[in-house]
Protein backbone atom coordinates (compact mmCIF):
# COMPACT_ATOMS: atom_id res chain seq x y z
CA UNK A 1 0.00 0.00 0.00
CA UNK A 2 2.59 2.39 1.03
CA UNK A 3 6.11 2.06 0.41
CA UNK A 4 7.94 -1.14 2.13
CA UNK A 5 10.50 -0.24 4.79
CA UNK A 6 12.31 -3.37 5.45
CA UNK A 7 14.01 -5.60 2.51
CA UNK A 8 11.42 -8.68 2.40
CA UNK A 9 14.39 -11.10 1.97
CA UNK A 10 16.93 -9.75 3.58
CA UNK A 11 15.31 -7.18 6.19
CA UNK A 12 17.60 -4.12 5.67
CA UNK A 13 16.20 -0.72 5.55
CA UNK A 14 14.64 0.23 2.26
CA UNK A 15 11.70 2.59 3.66
CA UNK A 16 13.65 5.98 3.56
CA UNK A 17 15.71 5.35 0.32
CA UNK A 18 12.27 5.25 -1.77
CA UNK A 19 11.84 8.79 -2.15
CA UNK A 20 15.13 10.09 -3.43
CA UNK A 21 15.58 6.95 -5.85
CA UNK A 22 12.35 8.38 -7.06
CA UNK A 23 13.24 12.09 -7.31
CA UNK A 24 16.59 11.04 -8.48
CA UNK A 25 15.12 9.16 -11.65
CA UNK A 26 12.46 11.24 -12.63
CA UNK A 27 15.42 14.52 -13.31
CA UNK A 28 17.15 11.88 -15.61
CA UNK A 29 19.95 9.73 -13.66
CA UNK A 30 20.28 6.41 -14.71
CA UNK A 31 18.29 3.94 -12.41
CA UNK A 32 21.28 1.67 -11.59
CA UNK A 33 23.33 4.10 -10.62
CA UNK A 34 21.16 5.59 -7.65
CA UNK A 35 20.68 2.55 -6.83
CA UNK A 36 24.28 1.83 -6.11
CA UNK A 37 24.85 4.97 -4.17
CA UNK A 38 21.70 4.89 -2.17
CA UNK A 39 24.20 1.31 -0.84
CA UNK A 40 21.09 -0.97 -2.17
CA UNK A 41 23.71 -3.74 -3.56
CA UNK A 42 22.25 -7.45 -3.58
CA UNK A 43 18.87 -7.86 -6.15
CA UNK A 44 16.65 -8.35 -3.55
CA UNK A 45 16.88 -4.85 -1.41
CA UNK A 46 16.90 -3.48 -5.65
CA UNK A 47 13.85 -5.16 -6.98
CA UNK A 48 11.84 -3.74 -3.51
CA UNK A 49 12.06 -0.08 -4.67
CA UNK A 50 12.63 -0.49 -8.65
CA UNK A 51 8.86 -2.51 -8.04
CA UNK A 52 7.12 -0.79 -5.79
CA UNK A 53 3.72 1.35 -6.88
CA UNK A 54 2.21 3.59 -3.76
CA UNK A 55 -1.84 2.32 -3.87
CA UNK A 56 -2.19 4.77 -1.13
CA UNK A 57 -1.99 8.06 -3.47
CA UNK A 58 -4.87 6.31 -5.55
CA UNK A 59 -7.04 5.86 -2.33
CA UNK A 60 -6.74 9.36 -0.77
CA UNK A 61 -8.09 11.79 -3.24
CA UNK A 62 -11.37 10.53 -2.23
CA UNK A 63 -10.84 11.51 1.32
CA UNK A 64 -9.46 14.87 0.23
CA UNK A 65 -12.75 15.62 -1.86
CA UNK A 66 -15.17 14.16 1.70
CA UNK A 67 -12.75 16.61 3.61
CA UNK A 68 -13.33 18.96 1.41
CA UNK A 69 -17.25 19.00 0.75
CA UNK A 70 -17.65 18.19 4.46
CA UNK A 71 -15.93 21.54 4.81
CA UNK A 72 -18.30 23.16 2.17
CA UNK A 73 -21.74 21.82 4.05
CA UNK A 74 -20.52 22.85 7.41
CA UNK A 75 -19.83 26.35 5.87
CA UNK A 76 -23.34 26.13 4.10
CA UNK A 77 -25.16 25.57 7.42
CA UNK A 78 -23.42 27.68 10.01
CA UNK B 1 43.27 -20.63 17.00
CA UNK B 2 43.33 -17.06 14.75
CA UNK B 3 40.92 -14.41 14.37
CA UNK B 4 41.97 -11.51 12.59
CA UNK B 5 39.27 -8.32 11.29
CA UNK B 6 39.64 -7.94 7.54
CA UNK B 7 37.15 -4.93 7.02
CA UNK B 8 35.38 -3.50 10.39
CA UNK B 9 32.66 -0.26 10.13
CA UNK B 10 29.42 -0.21 11.52
CA UNK B 11 26.73 -1.17 9.01
CA UNK B 12 29.61 -4.51 8.13
CA UNK B 13 32.10 -6.68 9.78
CA UNK B 14 34.39 -9.24 7.47
CA UNK B 15 36.55 -11.60 9.94
CA UNK B 16 39.11 -14.21 9.24
CA UNK B 17 38.49 -17.43 11.31
CA UNK B 18 41.56 -19.75 11.26
CA UNK B 19 41.78 -22.97 12.73
CA UNK B 20 38.02 -23.24 13.50
CA UNK B 21 35.87 -26.20 12.52
CA UNK B 22 33.36 -25.15 9.85
CA UNK B 23 30.33 -26.08 12.60
CA UNK B 24 31.50 -23.91 15.20
CA UNK B 25 31.89 -21.00 12.25
CA UNK B 26 28.62 -21.76 11.08
CA UNK B 27 26.81 -21.73 14.79
CA UNK B 28 28.24 -17.98 15.12
CA UNK B 29 27.01 -17.19 11.75
CA UNK B 30 23.78 -18.84 12.43
CA UNK B 31 23.39 -17.61 16.05
CA UNK B 32 23.99 -13.58 14.78
CA UNK B 33 21.07 -14.27 12.32
CA UNK B 34 18.29 -15.47 14.66
CA UNK B 35 19.70 -15.10 17.95
CA UNK B 36 21.04 -11.78 18.67
CA UNK B 37 18.46 -9.68 20.57
CA UNK B 38 17.48 -6.33 19.65
CA UNK B 39 14.71 -4.06 20.10
CA UNK B 40 11.19 -3.76 17.92
CA UNK B 41 8.02 -2.81 18.37
CA UNK B 42 5.90 -5.62 20.23
CA UNK B 43 2.79 -4.44 21.52
CA UNK B 44 0.36 -1.65 20.12
CA UNK B 45 -2.38 0.34 21.88
CA UNK B 46 -4.20 2.26 19.09
CA UNK B 47 -6.24 5.17 20.38
CA UNK B 48 -7.45 6.27 17.49
CA UNK B 49 -6.64 5.39 13.68
CA UNK B 50 -8.85 7.29 11.15
CA UNK B 51 -6.17 6.75 8.54
CA UNK B 52 -7.24 4.49 5.28
CA UNK B 53 -4.61 1.99 6.42
CA UNK B 54 -5.89 -1.03 9.12
CA UNK B 55 -5.27 -1.28 12.43
CA UNK B 56 -2.87 -4.20 11.96
CA UNK B 57 -1.19 -2.81 9.19
CA UNK B 58 -0.12 0.32 11.26
CA UNK B 59 1.09 -1.79 13.82
CA UNK B 60 3.25 -3.84 11.57
CA UNK B 61 4.41 -1.16 9.81
CA UNK B 62 5.75 0.26 13.19
CA UNK B 63 6.82 -3.52 14.34
CA UNK B 64 9.50 -3.64 11.06
CA UNK B 65 11.12 0.06 11.80
CA UNK B 66 14.59 -0.69 13.11
CA UNK B 67 15.53 1.21 16.19
CA UNK B 68 18.70 1.89 17.97
CA UNK B 69 19.39 -0.57 20.36
CA UNK B 70 21.20 -0.07 23.98
CA UNK B 71 21.86 -4.27 25.08
CA UNK B 72 22.97 -2.83 28.00
CA UNK B 73 20.00 -1.14 29.45
CA UNK B 74 17.38 -3.58 28.84
CA UNK B 75 17.20 -7.43 29.58
CA UNK B 76 14.88 -9.60 27.24
CA UNK B 77 11.34 -9.75 29.06
CA UNK B 78 11.69 -13.67 29.73
CA UNK B 79 14.78 -13.15 31.61
CA UNK B 80 13.34 -10.14 33.74
CA UNK B 81 12.77 -10.14 37.10
CA UNK B 82 9.47 -7.92 37.18
CA UNK B 83 6.72 -11.49 36.32
CA UNK B 84 4.60 -8.46 35.03
CA UNK B 85 3.25 -9.22 31.36
CA UNK B 86 3.00 -5.49 30.18
CA UNK B 87 6.85 -5.46 30.99
CA UNK B 88 8.84 -3.23 33.62
CA UNK B 89 11.37 0.01 32.66
CA UNK B 90 14.20 -2.60 32.55
CA UNK B 91 12.30 -4.79 29.60
CA UNK B 92 10.41 -2.14 27.44
CA UNK B 93 10.28 1.19 26.17
CA UNK B 94 7.17 3.21 25.13
CA UNK B 95 7.13 4.82 22.19
CA UNK B 96 4.51 7.31 21.13
CA UNK B 97 3.34 8.56 17.76
CA UNK B 98 0.67 11.15 17.89
CA UNK B 99 -0.16 12.53 14.02
CA UNK B 100 -2.68 14.88 12.24
CA UNK B 101 -3.18 16.53 8.57
CA UNK B 102 -4.15 19.80 8.99
CA UNK B 103 -5.17 21.27 5.50
CA UNK B 104 -3.04 19.03 2.92
CA UNK B 105 -2.15 15.02 2.71
CA UNK B 106 0.64 14.43 5.34
CA UNK B 107 3.31 11.81 5.27
CA UNK B 108 3.85 10.51 8.91
CA UNK B 109 7.13 9.60 9.43
CA UNK B 110 9.47 7.64 12.21
CA UNK B 111 10.96 11.24 13.27
CA UNK B 112 7.38 12.00 14.77
CA UNK B 113 7.96 8.80 17.01
CA UNK B 114 8.56 10.14 20.29
CA UNK B 115 10.91 7.42 22.43
CA UNK B 116 9.90 7.66 26.50
CA UNK B 117 13.72 6.63 27.24
CA UNK B 118 15.58 9.36 24.16
CA UNK B 119 17.90 6.60 23.11
CA UNK B 120 15.59 3.85 21.75
CA UNK B 121 14.60 5.62 18.65
CA UNK B 122 14.48 4.70 15.10
CA UNK B 123 17.56 4.40 13.11
CA UNK B 124 16.76 6.76 10.32
CA UNK B 125 14.23 9.89 10.69
CA UNK B 126 12.46 9.31 7.31
CA UNK B 127 11.31 5.90 7.10
CA UNK B 128 7.60 6.33 5.83
CA UNK B 129 4.83 5.10 8.24
CA UNK B 130 1.10 5.94 6.72
CA UNK B 131 -0.09 9.18 4.51
CA UNK B 132 -2.93 11.07 6.11
CA UNK B 133 -5.69 12.66 3.93
CA UNK B 134 -6.46 16.36 5.40
CA UNK B 135 -8.64 15.95 8.96
CA UNK B 136 -7.60 12.18 9.34
CA UNK B 137 -5.69 11.70 12.50
CA UNK B 138 -3.15 8.47 14.31
CA UNK B 139 -2.39 8.28 17.86
CA UNK B 140 -0.73 5.03 19.11
CA UNK B 141 1.28 4.16 22.14
CA UNK B 142 3.63 1.19 21.02
CA UNK B 143 5.63 -0.97 23.18
CA UNK B 144 9.12 -1.62 21.95
CA UNK B 145 11.08 -5.11 23.76
CA UNK B 146 14.18 -7.06 22.99
CA UNK B 147 13.25 -10.27 20.90
CA UNK B 148 15.21 -12.47 19.09
CA UNK B 149 14.90 -12.97 15.10
CA UNK B 150 14.11 -16.87 15.82
CA UNK B 151 10.98 -15.51 16.81
CA UNK B 152 10.06 -12.45 14.16
CA UNK B 153 12.38 -11.08 11.50
CA UNK B 154 11.59 -7.53 12.49
CA UNK B 155 14.05 -8.55 16.06
CA UNK B 156 16.89 -9.57 13.72
CA UNK B 157 19.91 -7.55 13.58
CA UNK B 158 22.03 -8.72 10.85
CA UNK B 159 20.63 -8.57 7.37
CA UNK B 160 23.01 -11.44 6.01
CA UNK B 161 25.47 -12.95 7.40
CA UNK B 162 27.36 -15.17 5.09
CA UNK B 163 30.78 -17.95 5.54
CA UNK B 164 32.99 -18.49 3.10
CA UNK B 165 36.46 -19.71 1.82
CA UNK B 166 39.54 -17.70 1.51
CA UNK B 167 40.46 -18.38 -2.46
CA UNK B 168 43.66 -18.93 -1.63
CA UNK B 169 44.06 -21.29 1.19
CA UNK B 170 46.51 -24.19 2.35
CA UNK B 171 44.26 -25.57 5.72
CA UNK B 172 41.47 -27.04 5.72
CA UNK B 173 39.61 -25.04 8.80
CA UNK B 174 40.15 -21.40 7.46
CA UNK B 175 36.75 -19.27 6.92
CA UNK B 176 35.80 -15.67 6.35
CA UNK B 177 33.10 -14.66 8.16
CA UNK B 178 30.67 -11.35 6.57
CA UNK B 179 28.00 -9.94 8.58
CA UNK B 180 25.76 -7.06 7.91
CA UNK B 181 23.77 -5.34 10.38
CA UNK B 182 20.89 -3.58 9.37
CA UNK B 183 21.61 -0.78 11.75
CA UNK B 184 19.90 -1.07 15.34
CA UNK B 185 23.20 -2.22 16.63
CA UNK B 186 26.84 -1.58 15.29
CA UNK B 187 28.24 -4.85 13.14
CA UNK B 188 30.95 -5.69 15.37
CA UNK B 189 28.40 -6.07 18.46
CA UNK B 190 26.61 -8.32 16.46
CA UNK B 191 29.53 -10.67 16.03
CA UNK B 192 31.00 -10.40 19.83
CA UNK B 193 27.38 -11.03 21.48
CA UNK B 194 27.02 -14.17 18.96
CA UNK B 195 30.25 -15.85 19.95
CA UNK B 196 28.81 -14.91 24.08
CA UNK B 197 26.02 -16.43 23.32
CA UNK B 198 27.16 -19.33 21.60
CA UNK B 199 29.68 -19.75 24.78
CA UNK B 200 26.88 -19.51 26.80
CA UNK B 201 25.48 -22.65 25.01
CA UNK B 202 28.01 -24.44 25.28
CA UNK B 203 28.87 -23.98 29.23
CA UNK B 204 25.39 -24.66 30.00
CA UNK B 205 25.26 -27.95 27.75
CA UNK B 206 28.80 -29.20 29.43
CA UNK B 207 27.59 -29.03 33.33
CA UNK B 208 23.91 -30.67 31.84
CA UNK B 209 26.49 -33.60 30.77
CA UNK B 210 28.68 -33.13 33.98
CA UNK B 211 25.38 -34.13 35.94
CA UNK B 212 24.29 -37.27 33.79
CA UNK B 213 27.88 -38.34 35.11
CA UNK B 214 27.42 -37.95 38.82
Amino acid sequence: MLKPIRCFTCGSLVGDKYDIFAERVKAGSDPSQVLDSLGLKRYCCRRMVLANVDIIDQTLPYYEFLAQRHAEFESDTM
Amino acid sequence: MKIEVLEKSDEKIRVHLGGVSRAYANAIRRIALSEVPCMAVDDVVILENSSVMYDELLAHRLGLIPLKTDLSQYVLPENCDCNNPLGCPKCRVLLVLDAEAKDSVKEVVSGDIRSEDGTTVPISPSIPIVKLAPSQKVKVEAYARLGRGKEHAKWRPAAISILTTPTETDTEDDYILEIESVGSLPASEIFVKAVEILNEKLESFTEKARSLSK
